[in-house]
């Protein structure tokens, strides 16, 4: 069997970047419509106190739909 | 002269390295082969006091099979190519990522990431290396096996293989994880693939279920250590409790470890209180609830009255003992009747139960932590001080009152002479403590990031000087902390290291063994 791949951006926000910026211990991130460039130059040379993720932990391709997660305002319902 | 590299490993030239480099991508294809300073960014970030470029790696591949690991230690003898091993690789405050000398290739194993077998009945774990604490979480609810994990406070980005290789601490009762380790496959520097324990024989069922095997106990040269990569670790798991019961007892004065240790003690041997217990300092726990800067500006280590006002306005002890029971509720209400006598006898503790303490966020990540729930609330530390600088200093201790107050003393004079603070805790083994300090500084601010590198070899040396040793330590100073354990020890490790590993491919530097 293969090993664990990531669904897509909300899964990858819920189970790493949610337990920090969901609880004040990093800024919060969503709803900022921050570029998404941003994001993934911070994700992967981290920021001070947040630490670097790497292509092994979240690829290129997850990277993306994380940050077009992150990036895109939140409609609500 | 430019290199087509960011860094080349010691004492091998850039022909050579290209060879080495062009038979990596035949075994794991150009995609698992990262040598660009982009694809490296991520492996490079410390939160040590040295410049980044005496950790820069050279490579970093991503293997994600036994075979392919066997032919990477190939080409690595071949051309004498040293290799940095990670599983999960955060590390934070010990390294992180990044390899203990400049120019190594890190072997990524964070895609070798399979959960191989969780037996509900017998309540353990085999997995390979790139394991989460997350992802294990996830399947063991998804499948109700009805089991909780031990983790360090890391937890969901962390995992089991990396983090019990370097002998880490979680908070339940199964918190000294290299004691609930059984059962290792490790790939050694010659390529053939070692099981400890039972997995040595032939159509075996109790690799994960017996620990010793037979002859020499092998598992422990494994941790801490360069001797071979593991590629599979077994491990037991905690059958969940039917009733769990967190608390927490507050005292006010510094002094007062004494009695808190001397009190625990027994219940701790005992069995009554079964947790890995942890002794939080205020300044341990303030990040949670408070900024440092809205208490003290400008330089210096924070003055006592800054952390007495800080202990009144939100509700913290100087000392914050965290604590758990588990069983029936039967078993849980004998044993608080027994905790609660013994915490009472002086007058001097203030016990919370989880009702009284339920909107305290403090309170709220030491409870996930003591029973397996993932939070990285306590992340909060590095935000007291800020800008990326972290280390931890964490010598062990008996577990008697009055030596961790000397501990504690001789820490906190030591920091303050560098104009840092004491944000330190003690982890409660049976008979021993961990003592954990976070050694927090800006690494932004050049003046404190040298003042903290001096900070900490001034701690090493005052500290073996009394006969304390540290358990683990950040890799720019593995080499002064394996100088402290002495000549003899140091050279049975380096006899080990020549026999099992004669080219020195496998992390040269780790724990000073090269």
């Amino acid at each position: 069997s293969s090993g664990f791949a990531w669904k897509d951006g909300a899964e990858i926000y819920a189970k790493i970047c949610a337990y920090c910026h969901e609880a004040q211990v990093g800024p919060q991130i969503r709803n900022r419509e921050l570029p998404t460039k941003y994001i993934r130059t911070i994700v992967r040379n981290g920021n001070r106190a947040m630490p670097a993720f790497r292509i092994s932990e979240i690829d290129d391709e997850s990277l993306a739909k994380l940050a077009d997660f992150i990036s895109k305002k939140e409609v609500p319902h | 002269m430019t290199s087509k590299y960011i860094a080349l490993p010691k004492g091998v030239s850039e022909k050579d390295f290209d060879a080495a480099i062009s038979d990596f991508r035949k075994v794991l294809g150009d995609a698992s082969v990262l040598t660009s300073a982009e694809q490296l960014a991520p492996y490079i970030k410390t939160m040590m006091p040295v410049s980044d470029a005496e950790h820069t790696p050279s490579a970093a591949l991503l293997a994600t099979t036994v075979e392919q690991i066997q032919k990477i230690v190939a080409i690595c003898n071949q051309y004498k190519v040293p290799i940095w091993m990670i599983s999960t690789g955060k590390n934070l405050g010990y390294g992180a990522a990044a390899p203990a000398e400049r120019g190594q290739v890190v072997l990524d194993l964070k895609r070798m990431n399979r959960i191989l077998e969780v037996d509900k009945d017998l309540a353990y774990a085999l997995v390979e290396p790139g394991v989460t604490y997350q992802q294990l979480y996830d399947y063991i609810k998804e499948h109700k096996l009805g089991l909780w994990l031990s983790m360090p406070a890391p937890s969901a980005i962390a995992g089991p293989v990396g983090n019990t290789l370097d002998r880490g601490v979680g908070y339940t009762p199964y918190g000294e994880h290299f004691l609930f380790a059984c059962g290792m496959e490790v790939v050694l520097a010659n390529g053939e693939v070692l099981r400890t324990g039972m997995g040595s024989m032939p159509n075996s069922n109790t690799w994960q279920v017996f620990k010793w095997g037979y002859g020499p106990y092998l598992d422990g040269i494994f941790t801490q250590s360069n001797y071979g990569i593991v590629t599979k670790f077994g491990f037991w798991l905690m059958p969940e409790p039917p009733a769990f019961r967190p608390f927490v007892i507050q005292y006010q004065h510094e002094e007062d470890i004494v009695e808190i240790v001397e009190t625990i003690r027994p219940l701790r041997i005992s069995g009554v209180i079964p947790n890995a217990v942890v002794i939080a300092h205020a300044l341990y726990e303030a990040p949670v609830k408070a900024k440092r800067s809205d208490y003290v500006s400008g330089p210096g280590s924070i003055p006592d009255e800054a952390v007495y006002q800080i202990m009144k306005d939100h509700k913290l002890g100087i000392w914050n003992v965290y604590a758990a029971l588990y069983g029936t509720q039967e078993q849980i209400d004998v044993n608080w009747n027994i905790v609660t006598q013994a915490f009472g006898q002086s007058g001097k503790a203030k016990i919370l139960t989880e009702q009284e303490a339920a909107d305290d966020p403090a309170f709220a990540y030491r409870a996930k932590l003591m029973r397996g729930d993932m939070t990285l609330t306590e992340f909060s530390l590095y935000n007291w001080r800020g800008g990326g600088g972290s280390m931890w200093f964490a010598p062990v201790s008996q577990a008697r009152g009055s030596e961790t107050l000397k501990q504690m003393a001789l820490t906190k004079q030591i920091l303050a002479k560098y104009g840092l603070d004491y944000s330190g805790e003690f982890i409660v083994g049976m008979r021993d403590m961990h003592h954990i300090v976070d050694v927090l500084y800006d690494k932004t601010d050049p003046e404190q990031t040298k003042a903290a590198y001096q900070c900490f070899d001034e701690l090493l040396t005052e500290f073996s000087a009394r006969g304390y040793g540290i358990y683990r330590v950040n890799t720019a100073f593995m080499d002064k902390v394996a100088e402290t354990y002495g000549p003899v020890q140091r050279s049975v490790h380096k006899t080990l290291k020549k026999a099992l590993d004669p080219n020195g491919i496998l992390a040269p530097g780790k724990s000073g063994i090269r």
